[in-house]
């Protein structure tokens, strides 16, 4: 359903992907791991479509269609989502004006009724239940002044409402103490589906735990290096990275 | 008219001694002022009117209206709250509503004098001077000891009528408003053009806030007038013991704007908090001028001015927060934002600090910009179009100051302005 052909892309003239393909299948959970600086976050916004980066050659193939050409919204509205590594703060815009809007947009987009204040609140209320949110953050300004728990689950709350086809989770774990990664991690299991794609980037097996995935690369130098089922993770997570780079060197 | 040929400041002084009279008392303020226009001039390479020609007020000398028009009051957030209204500076008791066992009169029907007028407003400059000099209309509010009152507001209906002299009116206006104590007050004053305005106006309105000790005013002031209109505003409030005054400016509606705010904390325990809200496009230009003197220990002042500018619209902010050497423990923090819709629009902004002692905590910001980029991402990536996001962000960046502002009718009204402001702009 996703597939990433030979991308080369760069940021202010600097490359970044240097050639990375994959092909992810519908309902698949896919991990990508890698060392800093290696493309992990590039690659999520590359195929959102964030208007920082050039794509200098290759592809992006979203369900059989190339989505260069697209925007960042028209990515959104066929179903691309992305969890946020570092999530927004938008003083004086409530989440729930946010995300109603986002919703509807999105329903809009794929001929689907748009949903009333009455039933926002009921969907939002249910889906925040996922990831153990307070409701009265609806309320409260986009992640403003939310700890870095809440913005995390807010990410996960939002891919819930909007059912997105392809998850893309950027570190959906950076910065989660033991019981709030395991919330996370849980609220991504319970809406992994065969409806659903999922690319999750992280740095560390702990998520794993949570969510095991079908398939792990290895991203290094803006290439995919090494793929593999779920022991190749707990081969990162007791290894590093530093065999692989002696593998690729030699 | 005569004198048209003379200076403006000659012109409007001479002008001013042909108004039909109020009570006797105003007729003495009224020439001094007019004379000390006339020696003084209006300001012309003057500092504080640095970014603001004030010869763009003075292109015409308007006069004063006669009488009130007939007009209808447009819809507003004020319901069945008293309220007087003013349709081109001239009361129109019709179109208001009282409220019994009030104090709460027209300036030119008060007897005997008004001692507070004047206590919180100086002599200031030929913009002041021109008020004083057509001195006669204004709300005179006399709130007694322990007296509340949940809301008043003041309507300016400007019909863009014609004048005999060919131009728009000259409203000046001067409400005086006067806590003595333990009391609670929420003023509106709402600036408002009627349908059909043909012809640009000068409105010159001053409010005079006197707080007693343990009082609370919350004054919202909104400027939504026809875009050829000219405003020249002063605010003053003099803050006493244990109370607190508020302010929030909002200007949506009106050609060229110069709004002074002074206020003065001299008393133990006194605060201020003063906000702004400016959503501006075509050729609009606001100049918010605010002056904050901190004359006694432990007094607290926060100032969050913000701007929204499209097209070559224009806004200057001046924030000078002045600390008394006796005025330790003072804790004082100034804002100013601008959000650039346009290449073209401009955001002046200028924090003055004046501290004669050391142990104070005086902050001052300001962050002028467009759009935050990464922001924009983030709502188009949940699938809202460009527009929408822009939209959104821009209304929250304005709705930071609206929102907070009670009651929820008043605020309502507002970010439904806004928003539809936002949506024509």
């Amino acid at each position: 359903m996703l597939e990433l052909i030979d991308l080369h892309a760069e940021i202010e003239g600097t490359p970044i992907l240097k050639g990375l393909s994959l092909s992810l299948g519908g309902g698949e959970v896919h991990a990508i791991m890698g060392p800093n600086a290696s493309g992990k976050s590039t690659l999520a916004k590359v195929i959102t479509g964030h208007p920082d980066y050039r794509i200098t050659s290759g592809g992006i193939r979203f369900e059989g269609r190339s989505i260069l050409d697209l925007g960042p919204e028209e990515r959104a509205r066929l179903g691309i989502f992305l969890s946020f590594q570092h999530p927004i703060e938008i003083p004086g815009v409530s989440t729930a004006e946010f995300l109603k809007a986002a919703v509807n947009a999105t329903r809009r987009a794929r001929g689907q009724p748009e949903v009333d204040a009455a039933e926002f609140l009921r969907l939002a209320r249910e889906r925040m239940a996922l990831v153990e949110m307070d409701p009265s953050l609806l309320k409260r300004s986009l992640n403003e002044g939310f700890s870095g728990g809440e913005k995390k689950r807010n990410e996960i709350f939002q891919m819930a409402m909007l059912e997105p086809r392809l998850a893309i989770l950027d570190e959906p774990d950076s910065g989660l103490d033991v019981d709030a990664l395991r919330i996370v991690a849980s609220g991504c299991e319970a809406l992994r589906s065969p409806e659903r794609t999922m690319l999750v980037i992280t740095h560390y097996q702990r998520l794993l735990d949570h969510l095991t995935p079908d398939h792990t690369h290895i991203l290094l130098d803006g290439r995919i290096v090494r793929s593999g089922g779920p022991e190749l993770a707990q081969e990162v997570e007791a290894r590093g990275y530093q065999w692989v780079r002696d593998e690729v060197a030699a | 008219m005569r004198g048209r040929d003379l200076g403006p400041a000659e012109a409007y002084a001479s002008a001013s001694a042909g108004l039909s009279a109020g009570s006797g008392w105003l007729l003495p303020i009224r020439s001094e002022a007019a004379a000390l226009l006339q020696s003084r001039g209006f300001p012309a390479r003057d500092e504080a009117w640095k970014y603001t020609r004030a010869g763009n007020l003075l292109q015409a000398v308007f006069v004063p209206a006669q009488e009130a028009s007939d007009v209808a009051l447009p819809d507003g957030p004020w319901g069945d709250e008293p309220r007087l209204v003013f349709v081109d500076g001239i009361p129109h008791p019709g179109l208001s509503r009282g409220v019994e066992g009030l104090q709460l009169e027209d300036l030119s029907t008060v007897s005997g004098g008004c001692p507070e007028l004047g206590r919180a407003l100086g002599e200031g400059d030929g913009f002041s001077a021109l008020n004083r000099a057509f001195l006669r209309h204004g709300a005179v509010l006399r709130l007694p000891r322990g007296q509340q009152l949940s809301a008043l507001h003041l309507i300016h209906l400007c019909t863009g009528s014609r004048a005999p002299s060919g131009e728009g009116h000259l409203e000046t206006l001067r409400h005086v408003l006067v806590l003595e104590g333990d009391g609670q007050l929420q003023l509106f004053e709402h600036y408002l053009s009627a349908d059909g305005v043909e012809h640009a106006s000068l409105t010159n309105a001053a409010t005079e806030v006197i707080l007693g000790p343990d009082s609370h005013v919350r004054h919202v002031r909104i400027l939504d007038e026809d875009l050829r209109s000219l405003h020249v505003g002063a605010i003053g409030a003099v803050v006493g013991a244990g109370s607190r005054y508020d302010l929030t400016s909002v200007v949506l509606g009106v050609g060229l704007a110069r709004i002074e705010v002074t206020v003065h904390l001299g008393a133990k325990g006194s605060a201020t908090d003063l906000s702004g809200l400016s959503l501006l496009q075509g050729r609009q230009h606001v100049d918010h001028h605010v002056t904050v003197e901190h004359a006694t220990p432990g007094g607290i002042s926060d100032q969050d001015f913000r701007s929204v500018l499209g097209d070559q619209s224009r806004s200057v902010y001046t924030g000078a927060v002045i600390v008394r050497r006796g005025a330790i423990g003072t804790r004082s923090s100034q804002l100013h934002r601008a959000l650039l819709l346009s290449d073209d629009a401009i955001a002046n902004t200028r924090p003055w600090l004046e501290i004669d002692n050391d142990d104070v905590s005086c902050t001052h910001g300001a962050a002028i910009g467009s759009l935050d980029e990464d922001a924009l991402f983030y709502l188009r990536q949940r699938g809202l179009s460009e527009l929408a996001a822009r939209g959104l962000l821009t209304s929250g960046f304005a709705s930071q100051i609206l929102s907070r502002l009670s009651p929820e009718a008043v605020a309502q009204h507002l970010l439904q302005r806004a928003r539809a402001w936002l949506g024509a702009s």
